[in-house]
Parts: C-alpha cells; sequence; structure tokens
C-alpha cells in the first residue's frame, strides 16, 4: 500500500512536471503573417522591382507643393486668392520652425532610407533575379537578362535619388545630418549636421561615380515604358544644378570663382550629352510643350515626373466665373512688367507686342480663355469687384489645358519637367558669365551669350538677342530670362534666395492691374497695391528645422540662424 | 522554467516529510496534526480557501443576492458602488448594449486597462459575465493588491473581478422564485427648442452671419418673417418634436427565474433558470415588418458537486444562455443623432399625401426610420462549461491534494434582417430617388463567435500543525481562445481565427502563525503568445503580511473587537495592448505608386518596411503596493481601509523618440510610464434597538493616476505637454469671454494689440481666447490642460437599511467627482447650434447677440457665443468655455419591501415569501442635468434608464 502511495505520488508529479514543461515550445507559437514579412519577400524575384520603386514614391507633386497648388505664390511671381491659405504665412512672414507650410523634412528621410534600404538588400541581385526562375530556355533567358538590366538601373537610381533628396533639404535647410546607411532602431538617430559643401559634394559624387550604371536614354531604349525613371541626363543635371546652386553668392560667400568655373564644366558635360546621345532640343512650342502628353515626348525634357488624368489644377486655378474654378494662383503685376516688349508698345493695350511668353503663360484682360473673352472691368464676366476673382487682375494660364469642363468631372494628365533642356542652358549662360564672361567660351561649344540667346529665339518666341556686353549687365540678363522663362516652374523663390535678392525683391509689395471700360469700350488700366510682402533676410534664407527635430536633438542639431 | 518546476516538485515532495518532522516535536502541544477543512464555512479563493480573518489581501466582496436587488438587465448595471475601489462607467441605456464598462483602482494605464473576469475559477469575456443572471450568483469580489493579483501573472495588472456562482448545499430540496416586473424611463433625455424659438434664434444667426457683407454692422436679416413665427407659435406652423414622436413613455421589464437547490454529502445540485425581457424606449410595435428595442434572454445553470471513493470530488458547472436582441434597422445612434439635429420644422410626419416625408437635405425621418425600414434581429447562443476533479491525498500526506479541472467557453452570434425602404414625400412630392419598397427577409448569417478551451492542474496543500497554519497551491493553466472577426481586438496583426494561446503557473503559500502573524507570498509565471521566444515568460511574485492586532494581549479591549493590519508588494502583468499582436515580426507594406511610360502610364508600386518590429517586445508590468486594515469596533462597526500606489511601466508606446534622420516608421517599445495611487475606504455600521435593526454604510474610493512617460512629440511650449497630468486630460485653448464691439476696428479687423485667432475670421461675440505664449496668435501652440480627464476619481456610496417585524427599507446612494465634461465632445449634437443645418438647443437661447432695433442686446449677460448657421470654427474649439463639471449623486436604488411571517407561511406550506417594490435610478443631482439637461453618465444617444418595479420572491 505505501509503495502504491509513493508512485502515485511520483506519477502526479510527473504528470505535473510535463503538463508544465511539455508543451511549452509549440503551444505558444501562433503567428500567422497576413502582411508581407521579409521572409515571403525574400521568396519572390519581383521584390527587388517592389523596393526598387519605393524611393520614387517619395518624390514630391509639384503641383501640389502648397493649398494644394504650385509653389509660385511664395515668391513674387503669385498671390494665392484664397483667404485662409497656408502659404500666406510665407508672405506676412509669421512663418517659423512650429509652423512650416513646407515642411517635408521628415519625408526626404523616409525617401533617402527607402534608397538606402533597396541599396543594401539588392547587393546580390543576380542570383536573387534568379530564384524561381526559368534561365534558361529562350524566353526566360530574355526575360532574366532584361531583369537584371533593370534592376542595375535601379540601383544606380537609387543612387541618384538618394542625391537628389539631399539636394532638395540642402536647398531648404543647408546642411543637413548626412546618412548613408539605413538606421536601424538602435543606431543613433541623433546626428548633427554636415556642413552645405560635404552635403553637395555628396551629391556630384554620387553622380559622378553611377552616372554610367543609368539608362542613357529611355526614349530612345527597348524599354520605353519606364520613360519617368532617372536617366544619365537626369544625373548630370542633377550634378550640374547642385554645383551651380553650391557657387551661388548664398553658399559661395567668398565668391570664389572656382566655384563657377566647376559648375561650368558640368553643365558642359551635360550640353554635350545632350547633344549626343541624351538629343536635347528644344521645343518649338512653349505654350503646348507643358501640356499633356507633350511634356513626355518633347526632346527638351530632361525629366518630368508623371500624373494620371486630374482636374485639380484647373479646378484650383480657372477664374471664379468658370463653373468650378477657385481663381487660386494669380500672377503678380510685378511679374507681367518683367516682360520685355518684343516691338512698340501700343498704348491702347499694354499686353501687345510683349514677349509672346506673357500670352503664353498668364491670362491677361481682354484675352480669351475657358471660352470667353475675360473682361475684368466693371460689369464684365470677371468684374474684379466680385468675390474671389483674381486680386491681381490675372490668371495662371501656364500648364492649365483650356477648356476643361470641372463639372463634368473632365480631367486631362499634367506632367511636370523637373529638368529640361531650356533651363539647362540658362545655367549654363549665368555660370559661364560668371565664371568666364559673357563672351567667353573657355573652349565648350558653347558661349554664355550663345546659349541665352538659344532660349530666346525658340520658335513662336523669338525675342532679340542680348547685346549688352559686360559681366553684370549680362548677369542681369540671366535672371531676368531665368524670371521668364521659367516662370510658375518652382525656380523663381529659389533663385532669389541664392542669389541673396531676396531682401530686397521679397519686401516688395505685390502689385495688380485695375480695370476699367471707357465709353468708348475701351480699356484703361491702372496698378495697384494688392499685398504688402515680409522677407527677414536675417534668418529666412534657409528654413528653420522643425522644432520637434530640434527639441528631441538637445543641442546636437543646431537650429539655423535666427530660428 | 525547468528550473522553477524542479524546485517545485522537490518542495512539494519534501515539505510533507517536513511536516511530519515538525509535528513529531510538537505533539506535546495536544493540537496534533489536524486537516484544514476549508470547504465547509470559505468560498473558493483564487488559489487558496482562506478564511477572511486571515486574509492579507486588498479584496472587496458583495452577494448575488444584494446584486439582485437592483433589478437590471446587464449585471455591470447592477454593481454601482457595491464594491470599493471598482469604477462603473455607464455609456448607453439601450437594450442588449448597456454594458457599463468597469475599472478597478481607477485607470492604471492609458493603454489597455480592461480587467480581467474570471468566472468559476476560469477566465471569460466580458460579453459572457454582462448577461449573467444575478440569481445565478453567489458572490463577485474584485481582487486589487498585488498579494491577490500577481498568481494571475500577465492577466492580473488591471485588477480581477472574481465571480462564483451558486452552489448546491447539503439539506433537503429547496426552491426559489423570484420574479420581478417593472417599468423603465430615460432618466434625462435633452430635448431641443420648438419651431418658433428655432426660427427666432436662427434670424439672429443669419444676421450675425452677414455682419461682414454688411460693412461690419449688425443688420436685422432674418430668414423667417413674423408670420411665420406667428404660426409656429400658434400651432398652425410644422411644429414636430421628434423625441416625442419616436419614444414612448415606459418600457417593459420582466425577469422570473427559479432556483432548486438540495443534496447530500455524495451529491449536491443547483439548478437555475432565468428569463429576461427588456423592452426599449421606440415607440414601435413588434410586428414582422417592425421592431422596438428588445433583449430576451434565457439563462439556465446546472451545478453539480460529487463526492464519491472517499477521496474525488467532482464538479460539472454548465451555464448556457441564449440572447435575442431586435432592433430597428436603423443605426441606433445615428437615429439619436437624427432626433437631435433635425429641427421641428422641417416637415410633418406624414406629408399631405400621406407618404412618410423626407427631404434631400434631412432624407432620414426619425418615425419612418423606425417603422419603415426593417428590422434586424441576433441570436447568440453561449456557453461556459466547467468540470474538475479533485483528488484528497490524505494516504500520501495529510494535507494534500491534486485538481484538474477544465473549461469550454463558447458563443456564436446569428444575424437576420429583414429590410425595406421607403419613399420620401416633400409637399406632395418626391423628394428623393428612394422608392417605397416591401419588406424582404435577408436570411440569417453568422456574425461572429468564439471558443475558449482552458484546462488547469492544481497541487495543493493544507495542514495545520500546531499553531503554525500552511496553505499552499500551485496551478498550471492552458489557454486557447479563438475568435472570429477581426475588429474584435484592437491593433494589428489581429486577423480572423488568429489563435490567442497563453500558460500560466500561479503558485500561493499562506503562512500563519498563532492565528495572528500572517505571510503570504504568491508569485505568477506566465507565458503568453504575443511575444517573440524569449520573451514571453516572465515571473510576477508578491508578499504579503498581516497583524491581527487584536489578538494581542495588549490591545484585548472592548472597543476594538477586531483589528488586523495588513500591506503587500508585487508584481502583475498585463500582456494586452491595444497596438496589436507580434510586435516583433517585421512586416512590409506599399508605400505608394509612381509613374512611368510615355504612352499611357505604367503604375509602379513600392514596398518599405512598416513601423520597425521591436524584437525585445514583452507584457506590461505593475509594482503594486498596497497597506490596509480591517477593523471592527463595538462589534458593530466594522471598517476597512486600504491605500495603494500602482507603479506601470513596460507600457507598450509608439515610440517617437527617434529623429527624422531615421526616416522609417517609429517602432512600439515598452517604454511608457505611469504611477497611479489612491485609497479606498469603507464602514459599515449594524444595529439593532428593540425589534428594529439597521445598517448604514459609507464608503468611498480615490484613484488618481499621472502620465510618467509617454513618448509624447515635443510640444512648442511646457504647458502643452500632456505628460505629467493624469490619462485623459482634455487639452485646448483657454477662453476669456467674448470680443466686443470696441475690441474691432471699424473695417472689421482686431484692432492693434489684440492677438489674432488662427482659425479663422472673427467677429464681436466669438468666443476670445488668451494667448499663452504671448506671441500675438492664437493657434494650437496655445493649448493647455483645460479641465480634469473625464474619468472620475472619487466615487462615493451610501447606504441605509431597516427592518422592522419584516417591513424592510433600504436605499443606495452613489456618487462620483473629479471628472469634467467636454460638451463639444460629450454632447456635440445638444451643444453647437444650426452649423450644418442641425437643430438649437435651450442652451444657445441665451447667445451674444446685438440688435438694438429689435430690443436684443445680451452683451452683457451672454452664456453662449453668438449664433451663426456656418460651421464655426473659433468658436467651437476645445476650450475651457465649454468644460463642465461631471460631479453627480445619484439614489441608486430604494427598495421598500414585507416579509411575510413564517407563521403564516407555513400554512401553504412555503418557507419563505417576500413581496417588494424598488426604484432603481429614481433622483440625480448633478450640474449637468441641473442645467442643460445632460446626463453626466450618458451624455448623449439612448438614454440611462431608471425603472420602477414590483417584485416577489417565494422560497419552498
Amino acid at each position: 500500500m505505501k509503495r502504491t502511495k509513493t508512485y502515485t505520488t511520483l506519477f502526479f508529479a510527473g504528470l505535473l512536471a510535463a503538463g508544465a514543461t511539455g508543451c511549452k515550445k509549440t503551444f505558444l507559437d501562433t503567428k500567422i503573417d497576413t502582411s508581407p514579412t521579409a521572409q515571403t519577400l525574400n521568396s519572390n524575384y519581383s521584390t527587388l522591382y517592389s523596393y526598387g520603386n519605393a524611393p520614387y514614391v517619395y518624390l514630391r507633386n509639384e503641383f501640389t507643393l502648397i493649398d494644394n497648388n504650385l509653389f509660385a505664390p511664395v515668391s513674387d511671381e503669385a498671390k494665392q486668392t484664397a483667404l485662409s491659405s497656408t502659404v500666406m504665412l510665407f508672405n506676412n512672414g509669421s512663418w517659423n520652425a512650429s509652423n512650416n507650410p513646407d515642411n517635408y523634412y521628415a519625408n526626404y528621410y523616409s525617401g533617402i532610407r527607402a534608397a538606402n534600404f533597396f541599396l543594401e538588400n539588392s547587393g546580390n541581385y543576380k542570383s536573387f533575379l534568379a530564384l524561381n526562375r526559368d534561365t534558361i530556355s529562350v524566353t526566360g533567358k530574355i526575360s532574366y537578362n532584361n531583369d537584371v538590366l533593370n534592376i542595375a538601373w535601379y540601383r544606380g537610381e537609387a543612387h541618384i535619388l538618394r542625391a537628389w533628396y539631399y539636394f532638395e533639404l540642402a536647398k531648404r535647410y543647408g546642411g543637413v545630418p548626412l546618412v548613408t546607411k539605413t538606421l536601424s532602431i538602435s543606431d543613433n538617430t541623433n546626428i548633427p549636421k554636415a556642413s552645405y559643401n560635404d552635403i553637395i559634394n555628396f551629391v556630384t559624387s554620387e553622380v559622378d561615380n553611377f552616372k554610367d550604371s543609368l539608362q542613357v536614354n529611355w526614349q530612345t531604349s527597348s524599354f520605353t515604358n519606364n520613360d519617368g525613371r532617372l536617366s544619365k541626363g537626369a544625373a548630370l543635371a542633377l550634378k550640374a544644378r547642385a554645383l551651380l546652386f553650391a557657387a551661388s553668392p548664398l553658399h559661395n560667400t567668398a565668391g570664389d570663382v572656382k566655384l563657377w568655373q566647376n559648375a561650368a564644366s558640368a553643365l558642359n558635360d551635360l550640353i554635350v550629352f545632350g547633344e549626343g546621345a541624351g538629343q536635347f532640343a528644344l521645343d518649338g512650342d512653349y505654350r503646348n510643350y507643358f501640356l499633356l502628353n507633350n511634356t513626355l515626348t518633347s526632346a527638351e525634357t530632361i525629366w518630368a515626373i508623371r500624373y494620371p488624368a486630374s482636374n485639380l489644377l484647373e479646378e484650383e486655378n480657372y477664374p471664379i466665373t468658370t463653373l468650378g474654378g477657385a481663381s487660386g494662383i494669380t500672377p503678380s503685376q510685378n511679374l507681367v512688367d518683367d516682360y520685355e516688349y518684343a516691338s512698340t508698345p501700343d498704348p491702347t493695350n499694354p499686353y501687345a507686342n510683349r514677349d509672346p511668353r506673357l500670352a503664353y503663360s498668364i491670362v491677361t484682360n481682354n484675352s480669351t480663355w475657358n471660352g470667353r473673352v475675360i473682361n475684368e472691368a466693371p460689369g464684365g464676366t470677371d468684374d474684379m469687384t466680385k468675390s474671389n476673382t483674381s486680386r491681381t487682375g490675372y490668371y495662371l494660364k501656364k500648364f492649365l489645358n483650356d477648356n476643361i469642363n470641372i463639372i463634368q468631372g473632365q480631367a486631362d494628365v499634367h506632367n511636370f519637367p523637373i529638368f529640361r533642356y531650356g533651363e539647362v542652358l540658362l545655367e549654363y549662360a549665368e555660370a559661364m558669365n560668371e565664371a568666364y564672361g559673357p563672351d567667353n567660351a573657355n573652349g565648350y561649344g558653347l558661349s554664355a551669350r550663345q546659349s541665352l540667346n538659344m532660349v530666346r529665339s525658340r520658335p513662336g518666341v523669338q525675342m532679340p538677342a542680348v547685346t549688352v556686353s559686360d559681366q553684370t549687365s549680362f548677369r542681369a540678363a540671366v535672371k531676368h530670362e531665368r524670371r521668364i522663362e521659367l516662370a510658375f516652374e518652382d525656380y523663381r523663390y529659389w533663385d532669389l534666395l541664392r542669389w541673396k535678392d531676396a531682401a530686397t525683391v521679397l519686401n516688395q509689395p505685390i502689385k495688380g492691374v485695375t480695370v476699367s471700360e471707357n465709353t468708348s469700350g475701351q480699356f484703361t488700366y491702372g496698378t495697384t497695391v494688392v499685398e504688402n510682402r515680409v522677407f527677414d533676410h536675417s534668418k529666412m534664407y534657409y528654413y528653420p528645422f522643425p522644432l520637434t527635430e530640434i527639441s528631441k536633438s538637445k543641442g546636437i542639431l543646431i537650429q539655423n540662424i535666427g530660428w | 522554467m525547468k528550473k522553477s518546476i524542479k524546485l517545485i516538485i522537490w518542495a512539494l515532495v519534501t515539505l510533507p516529510l517536513g511536516a511530519q518532522v515538525l509535528s513529531a516535536q510538537q505533539k506535546n502541544t495536544s493540537t496534533g496534526v489536524a486537516l484544514v477543512d476549508s470547504l465547509k464555512h470559505k468560498e473558493e479563493g483564487p488559489l487558496l480557501n482562506i478564511p477572511d480573518v486571515e486574509n492579507v489581501k486588498a479584496q472587496g466582496r458583495v452577494d448575488g443576492s444584494t446584486l439582485y436587488k437592483t433589478p437590471a438587465a446587464n449585471i455591470t448595471n447592477t454593481l454601482f458602488g457595491q464594491l470599493p475601489g471598482l469604477t462603473v462607467l455607464q455609456r448607453s441605456g439601450e437594450p442588449g448594449y448597456d454594458g457599463a464598462s468597469l475599472y478597478i483602482r481607477g485607470l492604471g494605464t492609458y493603454d489597455n486597462s480592461s480587467l480581467a473576469i474570471y468566472v468559476d475559477g476560469f477566465q471569460t469575456t466580458s460579453s459572457y459575465f454582462q448577461y449573467i443572471s444575478p440569481a445565478e450568483i453567489e458572490s463577485i469580489s474584485i481582487l486589487k493588491d498585488a498579494a491577490a493579483l500577481a498568481s494571475f501573472g500577465m492577466k492580473g495588472a488591471n485588477g480581477v473581478i472574481w465571480v462564483v456562482t451558486k452552489r448546491g448545499q447539503i439539506g433537503k430540496p429547496k426552491v426559489e422564485v423570484n420574479i420581478v416586473s417593472g417599468l423603465q424611463q430615460a432618466m434625462n433625455i435633452d430635448k431641443p427648442l420648438g419651431a418658433y424659438d428655432y426660427a427666432r434664434l436662427y434670424n439672429e444667426a443669419i444676421s450675425n452671419d452677414n455682419y461682414s457683407l454688411n460693412g461690419y454692422q449688425f443688420v436685422w436679416t432674418p430668414k423667417y418673417n413674423n408670420q411665420q413665427l406667428q404660426s409656429y407659435q400658434n400651432g398652425t406652423g410644422t411644429n414636430i418634436n421628434w423625441f416625442d414622436q419616436v419614444l414612448r413613455k415606459n418600457a417593459p421589464y420582466k425577469d422570473a427565474n427559479i432556483n432548486f437547490n438540495g443534496g447530500n454529502v455524495t451529491a449536491r445540485y443547483t439548478v437555475i433558470l432565468d428569463y429576461m425581457n427588456q423592452g426599449g424606449l421606440y415607440d414601435v410595435s413588434n410586428t414582422a415588418s417592425t421592431s422596438n428595442a428588445q433583449i430576451q434572454r434565457f439563462n439556465i445553470r446546472t451545478n453539480l458537486d460529487l463526492n464519491f471513493f472517499k477521496i474525488f470530488e467532482a464538479n460539472i458547472d454548465i451555464g448556457g444562455r441564449i440572447e435575442d436582441r431586435r432592433y430597428p434597422n436603423y443605426n441606433g445612434p445615428q437615429l439619436w443623432q437624427d432626433l437631435a439635429t433635425y429641427p421641428s420644422n422641417i416637415y410633418p410626419v406624414r406629408d399631405s399625401t400621406g407618404h412618410w416625408s423626407g427631404t434631400s437635405l434631412y432624407p432620414n425621418n426619425p418615425v419612418a426610420s423606425l417603422h419603415g425600414l426593417g428590422w434586424l434581429g441576433t441570436h447568440d447562443r453561449t456557453l461556459q462549461a466547467n468540470f474538475g476533479l479533485k483528488e484528497k491525498l490524505d494516504f500520501i500526506t495529510p494535507g494534500l491534494y491534486l485538481k484538474e479541472a477544465a473549461s469550454f467557453n463558447t458563443w456564436t452570434r446569428n444575424a437576420l434582417s429583414f429590410s425595406s425602404t421607403y419613399a420620401r414625400y416633400y409637399e406632395g412630392m418626391q423628394s428623393t430617388t428612394d422608392q417605397q419598397t416591401t419588406i424582404v427577409a435577408n436570411g440569417s448569417s453568422p456574425v461572429d463567435q468564439y471558443d475558449w478551451k482552458q484546462s488547469t492542474i492544481k497541487a495543493g496543500y493544507d495542514r495545520n500543525f500546531g499553531e503554525n497554519n500552511i496553505s499552499a497551491a500551485i496551478e498550471y493553466l492552458a489557454s486557447s481562445y479563438i475568435t472570429d472577426y477581426s475588429t474584435n481586438n484592437p491593433g494589428l496583426n489581429t486577423g480572423n481565427n488568429i489563435f490567442y494561446h497563453y500558460e500560466n503557473l500561479g503558485s500561493e503559500l499562506h503562512y500563519s502563525y498563532r492565528a495572528r502573524y500572517l505571510l503570504d507570498l504568491s508569485a505568477g509565471y506566465s507565458g503568453s503568445d504575443n511575444y517573440a521566444p524569449g520573451n514571453r515568460w516572465k515571473a510576477y511574485p508578491a508578499i504579503g503580511a498581516g497583524w491581527i492586532v487584536s489578538e494581542e494581549s495588549f490591545l484585548k479591549s472592548s472597543i476594538v473587537s477586531f483589528l488586523k493590519l495588513r500591506g503587500s508588494v508585487g508584481l502583475s502583468g498585463n500582456d494586452q495592448t491595444n497596438n496589436g499582436r507580434y510586435l516583433y515580426q517585421q512586416y512590409f507594406t506599399q508605400n505608394g505608386t509612381y509613374y512611368t511610360g510615355d504612352n499611357g502610364l505604367t503604375s509602379n508600386t513600392g514596398v518599405v518596411q512598416s513601423y520597425i518590429a521591436n524584437p525585445s517586445i514583452t507584457a506590461e508590468k505593475s509594482l503594486k503596493y498596497d497597506a490596509g486594515f480591517d477593523m471592527t469596533l463595538f462589534k458593530k462597526l466594522s471598517v476597512t481601509g486600504d491605500v495603494f500606489l500602482d507603479k506601470r511601466s513596460g507600457i507598450v508606446t509608439n515610440s517617437n523618440d527617434l529623429l527624422a534622420t531615421f526616416g522609417g516608421s517609429q517602432p512600439y517599445l515598452n517604454i511608457g510610464r505611469v504611477t497611479n495611487k489612491g485609497f479606498e475606504v469603507s464602514g459599515q455600521y449594524a444595529d439593532n434597538a428593540g425589534k428594529l435593526n439597521y445598517t448604514i454604510g459609507a464608503s468611498a474610493s480615490f484613484a488618481k493616476n499621472i502620465i510618467n512617460y509617454q513618448s509624447e512629440i515635443p510640444t512648442v511650449n511646457a504647458f502643452s505637454k500632456t505628460t505629467g497630468l493624469p490619462i485623459g486630460t482634455p487639452m485646448g485653448l483657454v477662453s476669456l469671454g467674448f470680443y466686443n464691439t470696441t475690441d474691432f476696428n471699424s473695417n472689421g479687423t482686431l484692432k492693434a494689440g489684440e492677438p489674432v485667432p488662427a482659425f479663422g475670421a472673427v467677429q464681436p461675440g466669438d468666443i476670445k481666447y488668451k494667448d499663452l505664449d504671448g506671441n500675438g496668435k492664437i493657434d494650437q501652440n496655445d493649448i493647455t490642460p483645460i479641465g480634469k480627464s473625464p474619468f472620475p476619481t472619487l466615487t462615493y456610496t451610501f447606504n441605509g437599511a431597516l427592518n422592522y417585524n419584516g417591513f424592510d427599507v433600504s436605499v443606495l446612494f452613489q456618487g462620483a467627482s473629479g471628472n469634467s465634461v467636454n460638451l463639444l465632445s460629450a454632447a456635440y449634437y445638444q451643444t453647437v447650434a444650426f452649423a450644418n443645418n442641425i437643430n438649437v438647443y435651450p442652451m444657445a437661447e441665451n447667445a451674444w447677440a446685438y440688435y438694438p432695433s429689435q430690443g436684443i442686446d445680451t452683451r452683457a449677460t451672454a452664456t453662449y457665443p453668438r449664433l451663426s448657421t456656418q460651421a464655426n470654427s473659433n468658436n467651437y474649439q476645445a476650450s475651457t468655455f465649454w468644460m463642465r463639471s461631471g460631479d453627480y449623486l445619484r439614489v441608486r436604488n430604494a427598495e421598500f419591501g414585507y416579509t411575510f411571517s413564517p407563521a403564516i407561511l407555513k400554512k401553504i406550506n412555503t418557507e419563505s415569501l417576500r413581496i417588494y417594490v424598488s426604484a432603481i435610478n429614481p433622483l440625480m443631482w448633478s450640474y449637468l442635468s441641473k442645467h442643460y439637461h445632460i446626463d453626466p453618465e450618458t451624455t448623449s444617444g439612448y438614454p440611462a434608464l431608471k425603472s420602477y418595479n414590483l417584485g416577489f420572491s417565494l422560497k419552498f
């Protein structure tokens, strides 16, 4: 009996032990993955494409940068009609570290992370692409080789995209922290900022090292449906722009002419490339270049970003008197005044005989738009006393398709050219002038004057050549040409900043035109001040780092001066 | 893990040997070795059966019969004021969906604060608990401190509700019948203004809106002319009170149950059958095409206890029920919103042609929503079946026992619906594209279910060695839960049909010496499947000690008949988080599309890591301290008090500490910390004056928490931080009153020196906020705490009962204070007037207005900003202007009953018969209800209910 008792004790004790220890390993493993994991992704070679596309997603939509519209009203080019717009914070100088309408800081670093991640995870792409697929048969082999080429290009593009994001950060903030690997949660993210020159050097070295890993020209390749990804031309254009910005007075405080020479050299490389494999050529139709698919097929485009059909831009910027319109961005008299006269001025019509680009970019009084003649005189269809009509007397035309029926949901595509040949020529003219003077080509194919006049003599524009001979006057001519040629393309604000002209120009009030009709039906025009602008040159040449970043950083990340 | 198991087995085996040695030494004390027979006069505690006298844990208990005194459909609504330390917050009175939220000792965490509910020893869901009938319940206890909760491991941190159902008693068969029937009414309905007041205030509003168009002057530009106003006043105009049209005054409530109880030493049984039917307040009857809100439930419980073969004790507990709910086929909260927002003058209930009225702006005629859209019903079947077998192993060593138990808990819900729609007419013409259709049956379909299987093995030891008493037990639990329907559980990665597995090794050792020095050691060792292997298992030890001072010779007095001091400190854990499961697994997600191509776009989708995985994620930890006393004075007054401190750490929080250079979504880390402290005190005095027996009692519970760390995104100004404040503290602007006409220039702009608000244009009569950071702008950087958390810090009760010659009277008061109500979030549609075409409430009658031509000038006395028909973003910001105190005091129940004398009853062979009338929630005092007619607990939607009941209880 006693033995039975002992055995029973031991039996129950054993049961207890078994029950407690036996099932532990598998009983608590209940996880079922309903989202992709590294494991599921690593079993499919198309994952590399997904990783490769990820950095592209963070490119900004230039059509919706501020108030769901173009960036133009930040500068003296235009005024936003809406009463409670966020761009007002820029215009009245009340933006600051905790309230910055253009706060994309964290998203740029997300783009940089996506690029780092892709580069680190695609090192063995050739063997990864061969995973679980037929690489032997004829079609299989072709498909495999195409994928190898594609991923190789994607890898080059990731370098350039990362460089592009750093350039965009430096353009706004000056020196920023430089991150070149994917950070994990145990890494130190509180990195001090690198200097502006370090960032620019990084950009140029990335381009130099990887420009030859890129597709030369998508449109002439056998992968035309990949057009929109970075190409060698885009990479060279990025390097050139970065060097130009670095040479500009804001960053080149010593006025070192060597920096201008570097920029000129990079621009020359780009133009030489364009004359060869790049096949760059100025478009013959300034008005239509910016519309529909023309931007994509034109030889002027070096890199453009595509968007599906939408009428958002028209909805924002058509006159309020057009059904569905909201007036939106309205060009300023300041900009209109700068369009040159092509021939003798007409006293009755200030918009006649002007640089054709005025009519191509801006809707003026007594012109045809949205199927009617714009009449802004009292009693006219676009009477400026009606609420929410343009306060400046002008409406945006560039980028906008005419006669879109917004109410019925008619929509068309819009594409934004990030790099185009016309802008490259103007950069070249600026750099060459600063480096060597207006007429010294320094052995390159074009002199500053030649490239400037190429832009002016575009078919459909055909403005007379610039003849001023000294560097200072030529510099003014180049600046003027950039203002006219590149209106509304998100260059003006950054040009004013890098030339250090913002302190004078961006404090000027925005002017508009007043329209009245005299008894004989003729329009008479006057000027009016629409609003005052504020620009504090002691700090606003650089964006402030977001206040949350400065607070979290506790002294490592130093805020930009004055903020 | 393995090491501890070996240790425990060693202890189990050697302890009896050691005990025998001890007992041999103490043989001369004449107490000898005696089994501690705990079953007879104690209830099952979670692990051990310890008499209340020796308990060192902070607990509270209420009997099922006390709960039954509050006839309520949902058992959570019977718990108000019954258990010190349990906060009960009611949010709705809708039949079938009127569960109150339960919290033990306030809020301890800002993450998942739901407590664990155990019925008959096994954890079950809140939905199972809510519709148990009080007739089935023997007692409900709450376990509050570390000594009680440590053995629950990762389920204990938020407290535990321990429910014990009735068990069979040895004796001749007894039958108990209880029937109660009553009428329920809404406690409080805040009704909007009628058509006349709506129209006259609307005129004010629209004139205010035209202020800027009229050259910044107040010009009277009314929409409703005097003729129309007259017609509303004299009744010829359309003036529909939607609440009166839709709701009935009384809703019926019935509950009947019968309890069979009896048995002998070998077998004891109790069988409980219960039927409950609660109707709703909608004025529509239950037909084939329409339905009121209603819930019916049928409960059956069979608890059997069996003793056989001298060493076996078995229990079979089966509790099942069916719940049938019915509703109009129109979303309840939306219906109450329509009632609150549809103005009284929009259209008559039916238009001149007899069709239901409706317009495109107000398409859902509230009366038609009840009558014309059909109805839906849900059918729930649920069962909890527990089986236990205990072997008394006294033949191995006295006091040793082993118990195995298993529990099956399942629930399934089916829904069936009948739908139709109706055409909306306005002034004789159809106004929308809806067509009248006949009722269509949509068939029955399964909606949701869960299945919960648990099993335990427990070994225990109860033994007396002279003056030393030892009780020890160790229990291993394995639990497997699976549910449908991913929205049952909040957070990431909680998709359909994922199992939730949990293992726990709970142990407790209770030692008492001379029945006066008490020691309690307990520990839980839990493993949860939420975490990565390596982080799943955590230990939660606790120690409690007590001293029965009244047993000491120095404190033998007639005043203090009992005094016990006790304290405990220990850990418990919480593996439930609202952020989701498997946060250690790295997942990937699509981040967007990039388009390429020239003639036709190709979309290229990118994939990036989603939130970064945290491989070391683990359970929240709670370090609890408790000190308390239990005292009985004069043998009549019993007082219990506790003071506690709960330091919660490791709360799963989405980190914000990494800088933007990280570039990815931040991980979920165990970094949150909260401190919660408070006290409970309760006293009960029972005495008699001759034949009059009376008891009076009071209790108060207080708990206040502070968030110590939550990885908050740094705010611009220090006063905008929420860290360092209680959980849920409302944040907003500080209001300084109203803008006056003198604050503005003639062109409508604010005078120089006045801070400019960033929310929109302002005009006289709008709310003026304070510019706290002094930068001349009023914007999001000026927000600061504007009131107290909506969770009350103090709850208190008073109760009294009298018993004289068969008559008994009892009353229970319960109140809560220390919380603020934000009118804009708690009762938006009763606060904001006119915006987006809604109605207006009496609160808005004293709005700021200045129309001297109409004789209106409330500038000096206004209590509401200027009215507007447009959505005004300035006035309806969260601010001190809209915060009100949420304090209340209610009479929870008042009962008057008569128990027939046994002499009369013997003649009809009944043991006892009692009849009673009771009133539930008859009276209330609160700031919100007095000034705004808003109930402080259910501020909007289906109101909480008061009821008047008649019942009887028969035992034979």
